[in-house]
């Protein structure tokens, strides 16, 4: 079922509602809200986030919803990637009674957009993909500002290690999108490498919408780097690992890569490339030989709503597995506070009691003063398939 | 006394009327010049606005243009998607690229998000500035409907602006993702250009109004549009530009007022220039008309002082060349006056019609008229008479085709006197060849024709007997016979031939025998019919022409001729009865021509001689004997000479003073297997009647310069002389032969001599004497054989390039007698008179040797010396001479 919101007509704009119980459906429901790019067409984070929070949402609701009886509903915008978007549908969310919290999507720049609008309207606007340390690294007190995802402070510290170990890469080449994802990404390597003995022999700045590469590549090799860490989506990951492809097997450097381009179809984009350069892409979680019971419910759910074989086929599983841990956290929270009030969630979400999730067991998951539920603990490494299949490298 | 110079009323002429028009010329021009400065002010205007307004638009237009184009490529720049796809941190990237595009205060460019809002404006620019302008109508519209726009725009306290909005795309992302936003400043933009304070300026993009509102009136002014299209964008852009009527006022009042000045200078100066310029002319005039006067006076001949350099000094100048020309032309003049006067040749000039209208001083002592006689009369006064016709037509027909006559003819003096004259007549042809008429340049040559006559007679008559000579009576004989054959009459030859006359010269002397040949020539005279032609042919042979028509039959001229002789003749030494021989022959019946009559007559003669002496023979048959000879004489001949079966014998000429060898003269034998020897008179008569004589010329001719090396390698001083017919020149048959022989063997033709007869040259046409001179011109000398026989021009003489005269035999035969002496010496002295060299021909005595000496006769030849003889034996003789003893 669908609902128009009449102040973002020109928007695409769905609204979904799962109806669990007769009962819950007659109260006023419980919104909560997902803003995402989804007007990208090779993103495929949207409609992950999407899946968990409606996996989420039917396994509550089947229970009776929330507040006693009131039903989950989800409402969704789209961003477009656009961070004035992002704030805009944030203050338009925030105007929705019953509203419990925005689940903000893969674009770190549009949430680190939206956390001012949060503070300020006082909506809890939870990360569940971004991974910019601005996200969370707020000096706002108290921040309305959460997230349920990787954090490039230890993310991007773990790609580097991973590339050490893996490769024995000691002089690593990182490539850099001019945002502010990328401006965390780089802050990280210069505060760390060090530490790792890692020397970051050249750092190539791409824009939005860039997809040469050649230069980058060439200057990495004239720089004796021994991997590349990348940072990047799917449009611009595609154009460099076909241009690494295109290079002779000797100069193809390995590559450690951010998790963004697993929220696309970059296995369609890239093609026959993906074989031909050796890639592992960091996660924080997979459904691959998961036997964690929440983990397998959701897959169960994603299989039968996506008419998927197997759980390697299921696309971007992070976007989908943070998405439905952290409806369920959101759940908790508002049965805690007994409250729809912005800032009654994001005291409960500060005290909220364990959770046996997908990724994790959160106990708890957010405090006062760690609003990041997610650890370098689940920190993986997988390597991307043909098909899209991200099978986990050990 | 010269008369005083004309008033000077080319002052008066020149200086009022020009002042009086170039007053009407310069007040009409400042007229229009004045009505012209106000039109073309205001077309200046009306064309200055226009350039401006195009100017302004021009300009606009390109800064849109590439204001659009700028924002154009700025929405497709990676860089601003980034940034507006960034969050916290962008500024540091997206504020100096915002910043590079805002260099320069021509405009601003401003980004505006997905709705609108100001994302990044100039760092300058105040928050609330930037606000407003995303607030403008045109922006708010560009983004309401998700589209490009333009617009205009007047900030508070700004100047207005020119918007043009485009939307920010991105090809992965549906809808417009920002705006970028230009405002250009127009007065900015438009600051290059300069305008001037006083134009008015409106602006309008799209359908808006124009920016401000134009003003209104006393404007000349416009409005014109145009579309910049840049980046998907399409601006129209309209400009209204005006100016104030009166700006160019001043402009024209001033130029109007220069424009009267001007014209009130040029009328002031024109009329100073040309009162100086009319009286400095006239003054001039005046000079060189009083010059003219003394010229014309005569008082003065000297050139004059040119002055300026102007058409008058031309005219001066012109003058003064007239002078040096007209000085120049008196002194030709002069000269040709004194020639004329003093020329000892007589001069006449006519005008066209032949009317005398100048003689000279020359020509009236040459014919005894005074020039009032001759002026006005025709030139034929002075040599009209009946027999001068043909040569007035002559001379008529030279001038008419070539201009000029030259020839001799016989003038008539005043008293009637004949004067013979050589004249040379000239047309006188202007440069443009107008006929003036004719001048004739003509000598008396009286004299030479006296010496002429003198000569001519002597040719003609006997000088023993005072009968006409055998050449004058075979000219006479040949008339009577063309007459005998017009009216049918009959004649008869007659030969007489004293019997044993050279007994007579023996016995009595030479002197008994002249007198007895004088005796019986006025003998033969009285007693031959009437009618008769008498002549001596030689020594004692006489010839004569009877008429025997009204004779009944020829035993009447028998009887008649009988009776001639015995005649007793009383001479110095004694009384002498002398007898006669004859031979008679007829005409019309034996011989036709004058040459077979004498033949047949000779032969009878011959005959009669053989029968007895004293008698007389008609020809009979024995003529026909004769003729045949000839006639297998004519038939031999052409193979002769074809095959040039002649032999060529030399006879010596030699030094009569030393004896020496100085020549050899070529004469032509011929043996005849049938005909046995034929003798030169056969074969050279049957030659020239057969027309053959050319070729036995040029055999004889060809055996000459064979044999000519030997001759000169025995004697090398030796010259080599032959006979030419003057019918080998008739085809120059000569000229080419030796010509080819000069090619062949180069100086061959030294001391070769060709010798030509009297008759020849008096005959000769103006080819003979073109060839004769280019035979000289090879080195061949000419010389005149048989000289005294024959009849010749002196004038004709002079004209040939002759080197030698030959005295004909018959001459020196007799060259011991008073009168035959006479004549060589004249010949002697002629030849000397003319530079030529003398030989005399026929020398068989030593007296005569020895009386030519003494007249200043040095060469010779004849048989006192030798006769003819072969190569062989000329080579093989040691000596030819045959001198006195004291000489040798």
């Amino acid at each position: 079922m669908g609902v128009c919101l009449g102040r973002i007509q020109h928007c695409f704009f769905a609204i979904s509602v799962a109806v669990l119980a007769a009962h819950a459906q007659a109260k006023e429901p419980v919104y909560i809200g997902v803003d995402a790019a989804y007007s990208i067409k090779t993103n495929t984070a949207p409609k992950a986030i999407e899946r968990g929070v409606l996996a989420a949402i039917d396994e509550i609701n089947a229970r009776g919803g929330v507040l006693d009886g009131r039903p989950l509903r989800l409402l969704t915008t789209d961003n477009q990637g656009l961070p004035a978007r992002g704030r805009d549908n944030l203050i338009d969310l925030a105007a929705k009674p019953g509203l419990i919290g925005v689940l903000a999507g893969k674009f770190s720049p549009v949430t680190v957009e939206m956390t001012a609008e949060a503070n300020r309207l006082k909506v809890p606007l939870i990360s569940v993909w971004g991974s910019a340390d601005q996200i969370t690294d707020g000096a706002v007190n108290p921040s309305f500002v959460f997230r349920l995802s990787l954090k490039d402070r230890w993310g991007v510290e773990a790609m580097m290690v991973r590339a050490k170990s893996v490769h024995r890469a000691t002089r690593q080449c990182a490539i850099l999108p001019n945002t502010a994802w990328g401006r965390s990404a780089d802050a990280v390597l210069v505060a760390k490498a060090g530490r790792h003995g890692i020397s970051v022999v050249s750092t190539h700045w791409y824009n939005w919408g860039e997809t040469l590469f050649q230069d980058a590549l060439a200057e990495c090799v004239r720089a004796n780097a021994q991997s590349i860490l990348l940072v990047a989506n799917e449009r611009e990951a595609s154009g460099l690992l076909t241009q690494l492809g295109e290079l002779p097997p000797s100069a193809r450097l390995p590559v450690v890569a951010h998790w963004g381009l697993t929220g696309g179809v970059l296995h369609q984009l890239a093609g026959p490339a993906l074989e031909k350069v050796d890639m592992q892409v960091i996660q924080t979680f997979s459904f691959i030989g998961n036997t964690r019971p929440a983990a397998r419910r959701l897959a169960q759910w994603i299989l039968r709503d996506a008419q998927l074989a197997s759980v390697d086929q299921i696309p971007s599983p992070v976007g989908s597995a943070h998405a439905y841990d952290m409806t369920h956290l959101l759940a908790l929270a508002v049965n805690k506070a007994r409250s729809t009030r912005g800032d009654d969630i994001r005291k409960a979400l500060e005290n909220l009691p364990p959770f046996e999730g997908a990724v994790r067991r959160y106990a708890p998951a957010f405090t006062a003063t760690t609003h990041d539920a997610l650890t370098p603990r689940e920190v993986l490494f997988v390597r991307m398939q043909r098909g899209g299949e991200l099978i986990p490298v050990r | 006394m010269l008369p005083p110079p004309s008033p000077p009323r080319f002052k008066e002429r020149i200086s009022g009327p020009l002042v009086r028009i170039l007053r009407v010329y310069v007040a009409l021009i400042t007229s229009l010049v004045m009505g012209l400065t106000v039109v073309a002010a205001y077309l200046y205007q009306t064309s200055e606005i226009g350039h401006q307004r195009q100017k302004v638009l021009t300009r606009l237009v390109a800064e849109i243009t590439s204001q659009a184009g700028e924002i154009g490529a700025l929405a497709t720049s990676p860089l601003l998607w980034t940034g507006l796809t960034d969050s916290q941190g962008r500024e540091v990237y997206l504020a100096p690229l915002l910043e590079r595009f805002n260099r320069g205060g021509q405009r601003r460019f401003y980004v505006l998000d997905y709705r609108g809002r100001v994302f990044i404006a100039p760092q300058a620019e105040p928050p609330a500035a930037a606000a407003m302008l995303a607030a403008d109508p045109a922006v708010t519209a560009a983004v309401r409907d998700a589209r490009d726009g333009y617009g205009m725009r007047v900030p508070e306290n700004g100047a207005p602006q020119v918007l043009l909005i485009h939307r920010i795309l991105n090809p992965n992302m549906e809808g417009a993702v920002g705006y970028i936003v230009a405002a250009i400043d127009v007065p900015s933009a438009l600051s290059l250009l300069r305008l001037e304070s006083d134009i008015a300026l409106s602006v309008a993009v799209g359908e808006s109004p124009l920016v401000p509102a134009p003003q209104r009136g006393w404007m000349i002014a416009g409005e014109i549009g145009a579309t910049a299209a840049a980046s998907e964008l399409s601006v129209p852009v309209r400009v209204w530009i005006g100016r104030p009527v009166y700006s160019g006022a001043l402009f024209v009042a001033a130029a109007l007022l220069v424009a009267v000045f001007l014209g009130w200078w040029t009328i002031e100066r024109v009329k100073a220039w040309a009162e100086r310029f009319a009286t400095t002319t006239t003054q001039r005039l005046d000079r060189l008309l009083l010059e003219c006067q003394k010229i014309l006076a005569g008082e003065r001949l000297e050139t004059v002082e040119p002055g300026p350099d102007d058409e008058l000094s031309q005219v001066t100048s012109a003058l003064n060349a007239m002078l040096v020309k007209q000085r120049q032309f008196t002194d030709d003049l002069r000269t040709t006056s004194l020639v004329f006067a003093m020329a000892a040749e007589g001069i006449l000039v006519t005008d066209p019609q032949g009317r005398i209208v100048e003689a000279n001083a020359a020509l009236l002592a040459m014919t005894g008229y005074t020039r009032a006689d001759l002026l006005g009369q025709h030139g034929g006064t002075l040599y009209r008479n009946t027999t001068q016709r043909e040569i007035g037509r002559q001379m008529a027909k030279a001038l008419e085709t070539s201009g000029r006559w030259s020839g001799e003819t016989t003038f008539i003096g005043r008293s009637g006197q004949q004067i013979p004259a050589s004249v040379a007549l000239s047309r006188i042809l202007t440069e443009e060849g107008e006929i003036l008429g004719n001048v004739a340049v003509i000598t008396d040559i009286s004299r030479l024709k006296k010496v002429e006559h003198q000569l001519r007679e002597l040719a003609n008559r006997d000088s023993l007997t005072g009968l006409p000579n055998f050449r004058h009576m075979s000219e006479r004989v040949q008339t009577a016979l063309e007459e005998a054959r017009a009216t049918s009459r009959r004649l008869a030859v007659v030969f007489l031939d004293l019997d044993n006359f050279k007994s007579v010269n023996d016995d009595l002397g030479h002197d008994a025998g002249d007198t007895v040949v004088k005796t019986l020539a006025a003998h033969l005279t009285q007693r031959l019919p009437a009618g008769h032609l008498l002549c001596r042919r030689s020594g004692d042979e006489f010839i004569a022409l009877v008429d025997r028509s009204g004779l009944d039959d020829d035993a009447v001229l028998t009887k008649a001729l009988s009776r001639l002789t015995p005649l007793e003749i009383g001479t110095a030494a004694g009384v002498v009865t002398v007898t006669a021989t004859l031979g008679i022959s007829r005409f019309p019946e034996d011989a036709t021509d004058w040459h077979g009559l004498q033949i047949c007559a000779d032969v009878a003669m011959n005959e009669a001689k053989q029968e007895r002496r004293g008698s007389l023979v008609w020809y009979q048959d024995r003529i026909g004997r004769r003729l045949y000879r000839r006639r297998q004489i004519q038939s031999r001949l052409r193979e002769a000479i074809q095959s040039c079966a002649f032999d060529v014998h030399y006879q010596p000429e030699v030094d009569l003073r030393t004896g020496e060898v100085i020549g050899f003269e070529a004469l032509a034998r011929w043996h005849d297997a049938e005909l046995g020897d034929v003798s030169p008179a056969e074969f050279i008569a049957a030659a020239e009647e057969v027309r053959l004589i050319d070729g036995l010329t040029l055999c004889i001719a060809e055996k000459v310069l064979q044999d000519k090396p030997a001759l000169r390698a025995r004697y090398p001083q030796a010259s080599v002389a032959f006979n030419a017919s003057p019918q080998v020149f008739r085809r120059s048959r000569l000229l080419e032969f030796l010509s080819e022989w000069s090619l062949r063997s180069p100086g061959i033709l030294e001391g070769l001599e060709v010798e030509l007869t009297e008759t020849d040259i008096s005959r000769s046409s103006s080819s003979l004497h073109v060839q004769v001179q280019a035979l000289v011109g090879l080195g061949v000398r000419i010389a005149i054989d048989d000289f005294g026989t024959g009849y010749s021009s002196l004038s004709r003489l002079t004209q040939f390039p002759i080197s030698r005269l030959k005295i004909d035999r018959s001459f020196v035969e007799g060259v011991e007698r008073t009168r035959e002496s006479r004549i060589v010496r004249l010949i002697i002295d002629l030849a000397k008179a003319l530079d030529l060299e003398v030989t005399a021909e026929g020398v068989e005595t030593a007296e005569q040797r020895e009386a030519l000496v003494r007249m200043g006769c040095h060469r010779g030849q004849g048989w006192h010396f030798a006769r003819a003889m072969p190569l062989s034996a000329i080579l093989a003789s040691e000596k030819f001479t045959n001198l006195p003893s004291e000489a040798q």
